[in-house]
């Protein structure tokens, strides 16, 4: 009897302890992106100079899409790798920020110091932020010539790969 | 009488320039501001008509398109809470969410409709209670065959202690343990039995004493 109990036991509880270690080894907080390998969705926002940049009129090359916000410190740390690769990759791939829940005055004030990699786009009602899936700052969307989302970075971008996959890209 | 022709012709002439320009200005008055403001609505932001079709239902609003954004919003999933809805919470990206999914269901996607957009950037996970389909039926089932499992367990052990058919055997035969027990048990009555015997022959004694000392207390008497 008590091996039987034994046995229905483990039939029972083995698939549950082997469900919650796979579970373990992955970050509850990294939920794939269903976006990942669909083209991005289209958008049109007015850059800070008061410019309507879509992403159409920028269809033809890679572009690099980072959504970010003065009061995020991993942004700011990130900050100075976007502005290396525009600066090595310019002409060649797009970098474009789009501004995450911030007061443009703000960013306004911190892009005349620091500098923008490229246009830098107001997205007042999260619509952007919400049509990519964006949980929080920074997160990053790399996306090919031919419009469609290759990989999505969670958190600043790693300056030791982050190159090599702006280069799968071209 | 030419100069006066000339000057009514010229005035008429006028006039109807200046009529011409009340009417046009009056007409394109009226065509302009919804152009620009549906270019406007085309340009900026994200076209939902792009990324899930043109809209199934009625355009809502008032309270029953607060009522209706409520509704919808207390099932889909705040991505920056924890387990909480678009409802519930009040941080940011919720109330955005919220704001996204009213506009929708004002212009007339439907229920099914408004998750689809959510779904096709968060996923699945977007939705508090998930579709009862594919992998998502082991949330359905498990419960009920983990019960139905515990509730067997449990009527086989109930069965075992109360005594099952296998055990009527078992009591018409008692075990040496058992046979143990029920000598001891008979020794106790007998023990009983004797002292109730005991107790008989004290309350006969009683009565002798209580006559001797009636006699006794006669003899002082006297």
């Amino acid at each position: 009897m008590n091996r039987n109990v034994l046995l229905v036991g483990a039939i029972l509880t083995l698939p549950l302890i082997l469900f919650l270690a796979i579970g373990l080894t992955k970050d509850p907080f990294t939920i794939n992106s269903p976006l990942v390998g669909q083209p991005a969705p289209p958008f049109a926002l007015m850059d800070l100079s008061g410019n309507t940049v879509s992403l159409e009129d920028l269809k033809g090359k890679p572009v690099v899409l980072n959504f970010w916000a003065t009061w995020c410190v991993p942004c700011k740390a990130e900050h100075p790798i976007l502005m290396r690769g525009a600066r090595d990759y310019q002409g060649r791939v797009t970098f474009v920020g789009v501004i995450f829940q911030d007061d443009p005055m703000l960013i306004r004030r911190y892009v005349a110091s620091a500098g923008a990699p490229g246009p830098t786009l107001i997205d007042d009602s999260s619509a952007v932020a919400i049509a990519y899936g964006v949980y929080g700052v920074p997160e990053t969307y790399l996306i090919g010539a031919d419009g469609v989302i290759a990989e999505k970075i969670i958190g600043p971008v790693n300056p030791n790969n982050f190159f090599d996959k702006i280069e799968s890209l071209l | 009488m030419s100069n006066r022709n000339s000057f009514q012709e010229t005035a008429f002439f006028r006039l109807c320039l200046l009529f011409s320009f009340f009417a046009c200005s009056a007409l394109f008055a009226q065509q302009a501001p919804p152009q620009q403001a549906s270019a406007e609505e085309s340009e900026i932001g994200v076209n939902a008509m792009i990324l899930i079709g043109a809209p199934n239902g009625e355009p809502l609003s008032g309270d029953e398109l607060d009522q209706f954004t409520e509704e919808v919003a207390s099932s889909i999933r705040c991505p920056q809470c924890q387990g909480l809805s678009i409802a519930d919470s009040s941080a940011k990206t919720a109330r955005a969410m919220k704001g996204e999914l009213k506009e929708l269901l004002a212009q007339g996607y439907d229920r099914e409709q408004a998750f689809t957009y959510f779904e096709k950037s968060y996923g699945e996970f977007i939705r508090l209670e998930p579709k009862a389909e594919g992998f998502n039926l082991v949330v359905w089932i498990a419960p009920v065959i983990g019960l139905m499992v515990g509730i067997a367990f449990l009527t086989m052990r109930f069965r075992s202690v109360t005594g099952g058919p296998g055990e009527e055997t078992a009591a018409a035969e008692p075990t040496r343990s058992e046979a143990a027990g029920s000598a001891e048990a008979e020794d106790v009555v007998a023990e009983a039995e004797e002292s109730s015997a005991d107790e008989q022959g004290e309350a006969e004694a009683d009565d002798e004493l209580a006559a001797y000392r009636d006699r006794v207390r006669r003899e002082i008497a006297s």
